[in-house]
């Protein structure tokens, strides 16, 4: 008895310790594995498949004695291999196929073969069907893979890569059952993906905390937006996320504040220009990614980085020009000591006593003044240049709502980013003013000096920066 | 003031407006989807899922492993898929590893792996040491029933399978007894216990083998449409378990139907080569003249055998059979020679007696035909070799009642044997 | 001898060792394998309590609950009773490990449902004989008292269905209602679905395998069903010779058992002899006390035979738990052996079994009437009927001065985990709470309100309770990252601060813009 309870301690420790025989197949002799590996583009869609038949299915296809074996298997699978593309099935061109016979055990050989399958897609996708019945009567591993290229597919239930190195290394966890993934559907939408756009375009993302915790709400709020459950609290609750978030990405810099500031500061302008910018600021950029948003979803092979790059070098442009009209017509003005322009007459009824206030008050200064003010045309498109360039998050956000058929509430979400914009614009604008005001106050004299070459300098400043502005943008291009 | 005020209300209802449609436009789009009763997950599969989470979130639980581990060898017999081995034994012994000493359950288990695997010695001293450390565990007096049937200790056998009825009367008792009760002859009182059984089945795979089982102790009693009904009304609670098709395929032949009858073997030997499910198949192709398609499957039969001893499977029977099926009786001689050795069952012995009579050793036959129904069963195919061989020894009394009752049993007992006793007994009744 | 032994053992060996890890055909010649771990849930017991009933003066409730883990929506099967076994409620009141009163309850089921649908109902129910219940099941109620013939008490009762979902039944309360009867002579019954109500986190347990008390918090029976057989009786229909007062203590456990099946012996008919498959008395004594291996003997003996089995015993005097809750938290185990816990679970709590703690509480040997010599240490639920109702309970039962609490009976609100678990670290025997362990699984109350009236358990759940896993198919994962899911406890804070930040930022827009506006009427 003991003599047999030591013999059966040596098997266990033989058993635990005894590797598996040379060339038996992993995962049983009779399986038929299958790796469908998806690769979607805007405008195709292809397919790397790959069989690995064990032993006794091997001997019972005899793959070695059939010519054209391996074209034949490929057309059966693509015949079984039924993607649907918003509603409509993919009908498959077989491109490549390849077979290999490999040593399996007791003398009997394995078998693999090879796919690629491509199809062409009328339009970029967004919902995509899978499902793989080739040889669904077999036992075996079944693995789907997809990834997008140009799309991204939004919380795919299937992973990017292979976890069986392409059914060579099956995994053998013991806490997964076999896999047996044989359908699958996707949701995919255009661009890249979030994680990375945003990260490359937020400008001076070197604000560390700030720009990380920027990111975070960034997430939060596309997290709701494609959250199918969220009630209406979370619906408020992102709409007041989208205005601080507006407000938080027009405080870093962009969005031509500076240019606006110098603007604003050279042409003595008055709360309610910085009111005016703020607004057209707004309009200008809701609309800019209202329309950039309806362009990409519908137009299918738009490049996102490209029409925000030429954007930029619109914008840019726009400023510059803007910055030499000022200087122009400062060199025109340097040139002709004409009568002072006061626009009086201009300004609307309700302005009148504040102009008269101020004008009174600068006046008696110096001559200043004498730039003509801001003019409505020129406040609105220095407004349209710094709007003209769409947030990436707010594009982001629009997109993804769309994509997920909730657009009204992402054109909501994209107005209250615009007005959360509008805000800190305004505000900018009117802390500047006030700035200036009291500046011009408290210190006479080195304000004096300073309006002097403020009209020329703020022009020229305007000037480099519109086209430093537009040639970075070309540059990234 | 009043300019205020009415700046403040006009930003105030505007924030409330912006706000407002914001949380209603933001609600999904969709309903929430109400849960329509779908087919429910069998209890098999979810409580593998929860093991699995269960063992993730605390890997030293050794009674879930142990668990698991037995879960995973029941979804191997279930799904047919072998793949699921390796992680039974892989989960078992890690339970052994976390607990080694009175780790009853994880013993169990590795006895019931041994019995799927055919080392009915080992199933027996694991199941006698699970025992050993708790003698009230119905599940190690399950496993030990079965190492004692497959062994041919009847006695044993018997006494496990009641010890197992005194603790828990379920459906894995039930099926126990029934078969020891069918392997003593006595299959009205199996075919009413696997119908209790079939009463306490819960998960679908459970009920599918209850009706196999009814199914084919109707099909040995010849009773074709009600095997028949067992078999779809099978193949109705689990469309997927195999041995119901194959049951099915039985019948068809049995019935003359070679069409259906080899499209359901085509189906069966597809996802579970076998070498038993080939050598059936092998012989409707022959009994339906398709003999070089039968030879081809007799191949493929031939590889899984070898496939199946290179994997260090040990099943003499089935090599056995195999040899017989491929006319090599020497060969077969000599398997179910050292099987019987190791294990005096009545299959065994049946397999046996039939080598030595195609090897010519007519005698030393007769001796292991009688010895195949000791315990009191007389199924069909065993009256059928036990008439042939009387017929070859020249005892042409024993050996015509010994050919009637067969065909009396099942007249249908196999496309191939069933002519043939036939056959003997119009010479036999001249 | 030896050497075919050890023949046999090589070929084992060699068997065994070349099977290796590899894969293996599952039959390659006809060997029939039958299911193993067939799942039954429909037999196990999960929890029982006994307490005199709070609203209705000398009456006992009971209450045993059956099949754990009740998915709300289990469909289309759900959670029948089991037809083939009877549910039982057992009481001894004199101490010798006998029932002397069995409530017996047998389930029939009607299955109207044919071939042609799974589904339990084909509109809504609004009461329980509404031709739309397809599914449904019915009761006999039989008692036998001082081992006599078993008289039924009442037949055709019908049972509370599953809840299916409030549009199947809109009003499920009423059907409770109409399930829940009194019969003639004061008896009050009910079966049917109820809210699981038991309360605590699971994995307060895991200690045994290698956690700690970190991890709790969560109930894990939250939002799950249960299947509950409620019993109401007079004192006098259980207490020894009907006194209650002479004779206060009773212990209560409730069986399932099955008819034997004979097939030795070739004539034996099938027997009316029945097999126990579970008994459950004290909760947790197989979490805490009898360990995973004893479980089984502990299902299939009645309570007069567990003092006869020393592995039951030693696991009472030498507990596993306090020697792991030492390694972990570096409480001295109390010193074994453990007589407090045998007071606790085999005797009672008294001080005639020469016990350590000194109180005459909930042993069978403080009854008047009964001989002790004929004692019996047996694991039972033991209810002294005369301790008076607490006005207001203390969840930690005797531990915290109630002492109609847990583990003198067993009420609905006792957290019987946190008094177990301070049970086990001696608290009982010292009389003082253990502090460490004082928050205990910190779940203290169940997820659902308890009723004031018979049968008091919560009506079922039915949302589904949101459990992860799936069906194993290396199913895909949530579509959405973790950190994006609204439930998650980080993104609360996130949410907080953003939206308090928002309000900050409206506010001190709005104030400077209307700062501005103000300047401007000043100046004007």
């Amino acid at each position: 008895m003991k003599r047999l309870l030591l013999v059966l301690l040596f098997a266990l420790v033989a058993v635990l310790g005894f590797g598996r025989p040379a060339g038996a197949h992993p995962l049983g002799n009779f399986s038929v594995n299958e790796l469908a590996s998806l690769d979607l583009y805007p405008s195709r869609a292809d397919v790397a498949v790959t069989v690995d038949l064990a032993e006794l299915p091997t001997l019972q296809e005899k793959p070695g004695a059939v010519p054209g074996y391996a074209a034949q298997s490929c057309k059966a699978f693509a015949d079984a291999f039924a993607v649907t593309v918003d509603g409509s099935r993919l009908s498959w061109t077989v491109s490549t196929s390849s077979f290999a016979l490999t040593p399996g055990a007791a003398g009997l050989s394995t078998s693999r073969f090879g796919c690629t399958l491509t199809s062409p897609l009328p339009s970029s996708p967004s919902t995509v069907d899978i499902r793989n019945d080739y040889r669904a009567d077999r036992i075996g591993w079944r693995e789907l893979t997809a990834a997008g290229h140009g799309v991204h597919l939004v919380g795919s239930p299937i992973p990017a890569q292979s976890i069986s190195g392409g059914l060579t290394a099956y995994p053998q966890d013991l806490l997964s059952s076999p896999l047996n993934m044989r359908s699958a559907h996707l949701s995919v939408a255009p661009g890249d993906g979030p994680s990375s756009s945003a990260a490359a375009k937020l400008p001076g993302a070197s604000w560390l905390p700030f720009s990380r915790w920027l990111a975070s709400a960034d997430e939060t709020l596309r997290g709701w937006v494609a959250d199918p459950h969220v009630g209406p609290a979370v619906g408020v609750l992102a709409v007041l996320l989208a205005l601080l978030l507006g407000a938080a990405h027009a405080a870093l810099p962009g969005h031509g504040k500076t240019v606006m500031a110098a603007y604003l500061a050279g042409r003595h302008g008055r709360p309610r220009d910085a009111l005016a910018v703020g607004a057209t600021v707004t309009a200008t950029h809701t609309g800019g990614v209202l329309v950039l948003g309806l362009l990409l979803t519908t137009v299918a092979g738009l490049a996102g980085e490209r029409i925000l790059a030429w954007l930029g070098v619109a914008s840019g442009a726009l400023v510059a020009v803007l910055g030499a009209v000022m200087l122009v017509n400062l060199i025109r003005r340097r040139g002709a000591p004409a009568p002072h322009h006061h626009h009086h007459g201009q300004h609307d009824d309700h302005e009148h006593d504040h102009d008269h206030g101020e004008h009174g008050h600068h006046h008696h200064g110096d001559e200043r003044r004498h730039g003509s003010r801001p003019s409505r045309l020129s406040l609105v498109s220095m407004g349209i240049a710094g709007g003209l360039v769409p947030s990436p998050s707010a594009l982001v956000v629009l997109l993804g709502a769309i994509g997920l058929g909730r657009t009204g509430f992402g054109v909501l979400l994209v107005i209250g980013y615009g007005a959360g914009m509008a805000a800190t614009l305004t505000a900018a604008g009117l802390l500047l003013i006030r700035v200036q005001d009291r500046w011009s106050k408290r210190l006479p004299g080195l304000t004096a000096r300073l309006s002097r070459i403020m009209p020329t300098g703020t022009a020229a400043l305007v000037l480099l920066v519109g086209l430093g502005l537009a040639g970075r943008a070309f540059a990234g291009i | 003031m009043r300019r205020l005020l009415l700046g403040v209300l006009a930003a105030a209802g505007l924030s409330v407006v912006l706000l407002g449609v914001g949380g209603v436009i933001g609600q999904p789009t969709t309903p929430r989807a109400v849960p329509t009763a779908a087919p429910p997950v069998p209890a098999l599969e979810a409580a593998i899922a929860r093991d699995q989470q269960r063992l993730k979130d605390l890997p030293g639980d050794y009674t879930t492993w142990a668990a698991l581990g037995a879960a995973y060898l029941e979804q191997a017999r279930v799904s047919a898929d072998p793949s699921y081995y390796p992680k039974s034994e892989g989960a078992l012994q890690r339970s052994l590893s976390l607990r080694s000493a009175d780790n009853a359950p994880a013993l169990t288990g590795l006895g019931a792996l041994a019995n799927a695997r055919h080392d009915f010695a080992t199933a027996l001293t694991y199941a006698t040491k699970a025992l050993a450390i708790n003698s009230y565990s119905a599940d190690a007096y399950a496993v030990l029933t079965d190492a004692h049937t497959q062994l041919g200790h009847a006695a044993e056998a018997t006494d496990a399978v009641q010890h197992l009825l005194d603790l828990r009367p379920g459906l894995s008792a039930l099926t126990r007894a029934s078969y020891d009760l069918e392997l003593h002859g006595q299959d009205d009182r199996a075919a009413s216990l696997m119908r209790q059984a079939l009463a306490d089945a819960i998960d679908p795979a459970d009920v599918a083998f209850c009706r196999y089982q009814l199914g084919e102790l109707a099909f040995a009693h010849g009773d074709l449409p009600g095997a028949l009904a067992s078999f779809t009304a099978g193949l109705a609670a689990d469309a997927g378990y195999l041995p119901l098709v194959q049951g099915r395929a039985k019948v068809y032949a049995a019935q003359g139907q070679f069409d259906r009858a080899l499209a359901d073997y085509s189906t069966v030997t597809s996802r579970m080569p076998t070498p038993a499910y080939l050598i059936e198949y092998a012989t409707v192709l022959r009994a339906a003249g398709r003999t070089a398609d039968a030879d081809a499957q007799l191949q493929l039969a031939g590889a899984a055998q070898t496939i199946f001893t290179a994997n260090g499977g040990l099943d003499d029977l089935g090599g056995a059979q195999l040899a017989i099926a491929q006319h090599e009786p020497a060969d077969a001689v000599a398997l179910a020679t050292k099987e019987w050795q190791r294990r005096p069952f009545a299959d065994v012995a049946d397999t046996l007696a039939w080598a030595l009579h195609l090897a010519g050793k007519d005698q030393e036959a007769l001796v292991y035909a009688g010895k195949a129904q000791a315990l009191g069963a007389h199924p069909a195919q065993y009256l059928y070799h036990q008439g042939a061989i009387e017929y070859a020894l020249g005892q042409r009394d024993l050996a015509r009642a010994s050919l009637k009752t067969a065909l009396a049993t099942n007249p249908h007992f196999s496309p191939v044997d069933a002519p043939e006793a036939a056959r003997l007994l119009t010479i036999l009744g001249s | 001898m030896r050497i075919t032994r050890s023949v046999l053992a090589l070929l084992a060996v060699g068997g065994v060792a070349l099977t290796a890890l590899g894969p293996g055909t599952a039959s390659a010649s006809s060997h029939r394998e039958a299911p193993l771990i067939a799942a039954d849930p429909a037999v196990d017991n999960t929890d029982v309590y006994a307490f005199v009933s709070p609203e209705r003066a000398g009456y006992v409730t009971f209450l045993a609950n059956f099949i754990p883990f009740e998915e709300p929506n289990g469909g289309p099967n759900f959670y029948p009773f089991a037809t083939d076994a009877t549910y039982n409620i057992n009481v001894d009141n004199d101490g010798d490990g006998k029932a002397d009163a069995v409530f017996r309850y047998t389930f029939q089921t009607q299955d109207l449902r044919g071939n042609n649908t799974f589904l339990y109902n084909n509109g809504p129910v609004t009461s329980l004989d509404d031709k739309n219940l397809l599914f449904r099941q019915t009761y006999t109620l039989e008692s036998s008292f001082n081992g006599g013939p078993f008289k039924v008490r009442a037949t055709n009762m019908p049972v509370a269905p599953s809840r299916v979902g409030p549009a199947s039944m809109p009003n499920y309360g009423a059907l409770r209602k109409a399930a829940t009867k009194t019969l003639p002579g004061g008896w009050a019954t009910f079966a049917g679905q109820a809210d699981d109500p038991f309360f605590l986190d699971l994995r307060a347990f895991d200690v045994l395998y290698g956690g700690d008390l970190t991890e709790v918090g969560q109930d894990t029976l939250a939002g799950y069903n249960v299947n509950n057989i409620a019993l109401q009786v007079p004192f006098k229909d259980v207490a020894l010779k009907g006194d209650a007062k002479r004779n206060p203590v009773i212990g209560v456990w409730s069986t399932t058992e099955r008819n034997r099946v004979r097939i030795s012996g070739a004539s034996a008919p099938v027997g009316k002899d029945r097999v126990q498959v579970s008994r459950l008395g004290n909760p947790l004594v197989n979490e805490l006390v009898v360990p995973a291996g004893l479980k089984d003997a502990f299902n299939s003996i009645s309570p007069d035979k567990d003092a006869s089995i020393p592995a039951v015993v030693k696991r009472v005097t030498d507990p596993e738990l306090p020697k792991l809750i030492q390694g972990i938290y570096g409480l001295p185990a109390p010193a074994t052996p453990r007589n407090d816990l045998v007071e606790i679970y085999l005797t009672g709590v008294t001080t005639k079994a020469g016990g350590p703690i000194k109180a005459d509480l909930n042993s069978q040997l403080n009854n008047a009437d009964v001989n002790p010599r004929r004692f019996q240490p047996a694991e039972e639920l033991r209810l002294n009927l005369t301790v008076p109702v607490a006005a207001m309970p203390n969840r930690l039962g005797v531990l915290a001065g109630d002492l109609q609490g847990f583990p003198n009976g067993r009420r609905l609100t006792d957290d019987v985990v946190d008094i177990s678990l301070q049970a086990v670290e001696g608290a009982a025997q010292t009389g003082k709470l253990v502090d460490a362990l004082a928050a205990g699984d910190k779940v203290d109350v169940n997820d659902n309100m308890f009723g004031g009236s018979f049968p008091y358990v919560a009506l079922p759940n039915v949302g589904a309770v949101n459990k992860g896993g799936g069906t194993g198919q290396g199913a895909a994962p949530a579509a959405l990252p973790k950190a994006f899911s609204t439930t998650g406890n980080s993104n609360m804070t996130t949410t907080a601060v953003t939206v308090g930040s928002s309000a900050v930022a409206v506010a001190l827009g709005a104030l400077l813009y209307l700062g501005w506006w103000r300047r401007r009427a000043v100046t004007r």
